[in-house]
This record gives C-alpha cells, structure tokens and sequence, in this order.
C-alpha cells in the first residue's frame, strides 16, 4: 500500500493569516481555553518563545507585542474540509486524520497521472501555497507521516520500501504514536531513538509498554498494517451571515436564521430533498463561539416548517453575548421526494412569488434588489437598529 | 459535499433600515444651531422643538453617545438632527 500523508502544520495560524494578511510578518497569538485559564493553540514564527499549551501570561511576557486572537475552531475546521474535499478530487482514497494532516492513498493512481512524480505534485498542489503544505510518502501511513515530518514546506518526502529503518533509525521517540509519559518512560529507560527501539526485542516492550508498547516496536520496525479509513463527506448544506453590528436579541437571531433557512432552501443542492438536523454557530464578541443543534422529529423541506421548528426550540434561549455572525449548517440530508401537503396550502401564491422572482432575477441578471422589514430590536433607542431590509425570499 | 460559502459572505442580506444621513450643520459661537444644509439648500433654523440624548452601547468600543434635535427649519419643515458626540459629525435620521 503506497500512502501519501499531507500534512499542514501550525494550521490555525495560516488560517489565520489567510484571512488577515495584514498581520503577516506580525507576532500573532491564538489562544484558547476559558478567560481564566487560557493558553497557545498557535502563534506565528515571529512570536518568538512561545510555544502550544503555554499559559496566555507566559506567552504574552515571551512576546510583548503579539496581537491576541481568539480561537476559531469552525474557520479552521472549514479549512481542513475544503483541502480534504480537495485531496478527494485527487484520489479516492482519504483519510481525514488530525486537524492538519491526511493520509490520501496512492495505489493504482500513478497511471492515471502519467508517474509517481506527476501524481505526488498533483497531491501537493491540492492544497493552497499558503497552507504550505509537506508530503511524505511511503508503505504505511506512519511512515508517511515520518516522512512529511521531516520534509520542508511545499516539498515531498519519499521513503522507499527498504530505506524505512535507516529513515527511521535516528528519529527521537517522540514522533511515535504514544501517550507523552509512554514517551517520557521510553527516556528513563535510556531508549531516545526509534532505531534503539527497533533493537530492542519485543517482550520486554510489550511487558513495560503493553499493547502501545508493541505496536510502537512494530512501527519502529517498518511494521505498519493500520489501513487507510476513507473519509465520507457529509452531505450538509451551509449559509452564513454577518450581523451589520453584534446583537444579543433572540429576534435578530431568529431574523437571520429565517434568512439562512430561506437561501439553504433554495440552494439545488436541497431541491427535493429532506433535512434532519439543522445547525446554528456564532461568533461570540470576545467569548466562545455558540453553538447549537436542532434535529428535526420529521424530516422538514422547506423553509416555513424549518422555521417554526427552530423559533420553538430558540424561543427562550439565553445568549452568551453579542454576536457577530451566524452560520447554519443543513445536514442528515434524506432522498425523500415529498410529503403529502395540505389541499388548502398558500403553495400556490409561493410558487407565484417564486416564479416573479425568477423573471425579475433574469431581467436585472442579478439577485433581485427586494427587501421586507423585519422588526429587530423596536424597543432600541437607536433608531436604525429597530428595523432591518433583509432579503425578500418567498 | 457542499462548498461552504463562508468565504463570500452576505454583507449586504440584512440592512439596517433609517441609517443615519451625514448633513451640514452650522452653530454659532454658543453651539445655537443657525443653517441646515439640505441638498443645495442651507436653510436658517427657526427654532429647536425638541432636544434629547441617547448614550448606548457603553461595551462597545465605539459607544453610541448622540445629541438629538427637532428642528423648525425657515421653509416650514421639521427635522430631526443628531450630533454624534464621539466623532462630532452631524447626521439626519427619523426618529420615531
């Protein structure tokens, strides 16, 4: 089995930077964790001694000048879809491992690709310059991932079937799949490269290290029969908002969840077809992101029973802060073609509206400039934040 | 799989509505307001009807602190003016 691993590191930071380009060459702090206890998912090159897992106090006496960001697990997580979803164009065969780093298999591609060489470029160049991603490849997804470890940014890494013990032989023990005071042990031990491991006989690292142990000992060896576990994209459906000034009212959130709804609905993508589950995350003003998930009793396949179903389950709901944005995410889509509607619907007049809207969108050749008001915060005493024009979409 | 449109978003899907209008204003020496300027008109300010403040939003970085005024304008009309208090701008806005 030939297995390329991709692997991306310091992913956070680059995503980071791939949307703020204006902190390039800047030194940048990611943090996480809860206000008390926060601590380094990432920081940029330039904030020098800083390192992941560091308490937020220690870094910032490290690195005076670092701008702080807080952590965005769904922008980084849409990331590593979209160059997952990318490697999937190249290869059948992906496995989505760490945030990071994924395993894409190679076996009976290089054909198709006119080589090796043409089939591990066409891997590497999946993934965008500015992820400056590392490819190794080799027999076994451990090796792989060796191998991209120890490669540079942008370039490939290929180790052959006899060369893994001399590749592996000075590693230190840490880029082994082990529990880090598995790690420590092997040290105490005297045992600081994989070649000394792979020395070693099996029984007494079984005997200290238990099945870990072993399996340890088998990669140092060369041995590596863990198979590739292909990923399996979610069929979903996402939308996304931004809130003109961050809002802590249910109603400006059940207003963009409508509008979310509405153009999730009209997407082909869930033209005759039935949701299960439905999605809601927030970025939260200087706090943790919101989240919340709604699975639906009955598949629903249009925006009016999504909508009355999401206002039941909101209604009530305390927000932990104002919030910038709202994205929905439409999932558990079913084959379900349709469901018995009643004989006295307003279907009619929609599909009516639909079809006007269809017209007026031909004759502009561009989405149709129709708004409705809609009652955000009336008891403001700001005026233009009481009523907002959201986009008409019958 | 469904791209995710994060990348593009929909800025301009939700508007706030009654937006704040710029306008010039001119105050004598004792902040007395003496001309609005409407289009290509600059027309005297008869009388102040009615003045209020608002001061919001203290959490945010750019506070909404404003100086509102109903205005009797010399061709008969009433308006209503505010003067922004972080930035010192005067603006135009209904309100209702």
């Amino acid at each position: 089995m030939k297995v390329a691993c991709v692997l991306v590191t310091h992913l956070p930071m680059k995503a980071e930077l791939m949307r703020r380009p204006d902190l390039r060459d800047r030194p940048v702090i990611v943090t996480e964790g809860p206000d008390s206890k926060e601590v380094v998912l990432d920081s940029s090159p330039e904030a020098k001694g800083v390192v992941p897992g560091m308490p937020l106090q220690e870094a910032m006496s490290r690195s005076k000048a670092a701008v702080l960001l807080r952590v965005d697990a769904s922008h980084y997580e849409s990331v590593f879809t979209k160059m997952i979803a990318s490697l999937c164009q190249r290869s059948p065969l992906v496995e989505k491992g760490e945030m990071g780093c994924a395993y894409v298999g190679l076996d009976g591609l290089e054909k198709m690709y006119g080589g090796e060489t043409r089939l591990v470029a066409s891997v590497l160049n999946a993934v965008p310059h500015n992820l400056n991603p590392r490819v190794g490849v080799a027999g076994g997804k451990f090796m792989a991932y060796v191998a991209a470890l120890s490669g540079r940014g942008g370039q490939a890494t290929r180790v052959s079937e006899g060369g893994t013990a001399s590749f592996l032989r000075d590693l230190t023990v840490d880029a082994l799949p082990m529990p880090w005071e598995d790690r420590a042990r092997l040290r105490r031990f005297g045992i600081h490269t994989i070649g000394h491991l792979a020395s070693m006989e099996l029984g007494p690292i079984q005997a200290q290290f238990g099945p870990a142990g072993r399996r340890a000992w088998e990669l140092a060896n060369g041995r590596d029969l863990s198979p590739l576990v292909p990923h399996k994209a979610i069929d979903a459906v996402n939308e996304y908002v931004i809130f003109p000034a961050p809002t802590v009212t249910l109603d400006a959130l059940l207003v963009a969840t409508e509008l979310l709804l509405g153009r999730a609905f009209a997407r082909p993508a869930l033209r005759s077809r039935y949701v299960r589950m439905a999605t809601l995350e927030a970025k939260v003003m200087l706090g943790a992101p919101w989240i919340r998930g709604v699975a639906f009793r009955d598949a629903v396949g249009g925006k009016e029973m999504a909508t009355r179903t999401l206002r039941a389950t909101l209604d009530g709901t305390v927000l932990p802060g104002p919030l910038e944005d709202l994205g929905l995410t439409l999932s558990g889509l079913t084959g379900e073609s349709g469901i018995q509607a009643s004989l006295f619907s307003d279907m009619r007049r929609q599909e009516q509206l639909r079809e006007m809207m269809r017209q007026m969108e031909v004759r502009l050749r561009a989405k149709p400039p129709v708004f409705k008001v809609k009652d955000i915060e009336p008891w403001s005493r700001i005026p233009e934040r009481r009523q907002a024009l959201v986009q008409f979409d019958p | 799989m469904v791209k995710n449109p994060r990348e593009t978003p929909g800025v301009g899907a939700i508007r706030p509505l009654n937006p704040p209008v710029p306008i010039v204003v001119r105050e004598d020496e004792h902040h007395r307001l003496e001309t609005v300027t409407l289009g290509r008109n600059r027309l005297r300010v008869e009388n102040t009807e009615d003045q209020w403040e608002i001061d919001e939003e203290w959490w945010r970085i750019r506070p909404t602190s404003r100086a509102y005024y109903d205005v009797l304008l010399e061709d008969g009309q009433t308006l209503t003016i505010f003067r922004d208090a972080v930035s010192g701008k005067w603006y135009q806005q209904r309100y209702e």
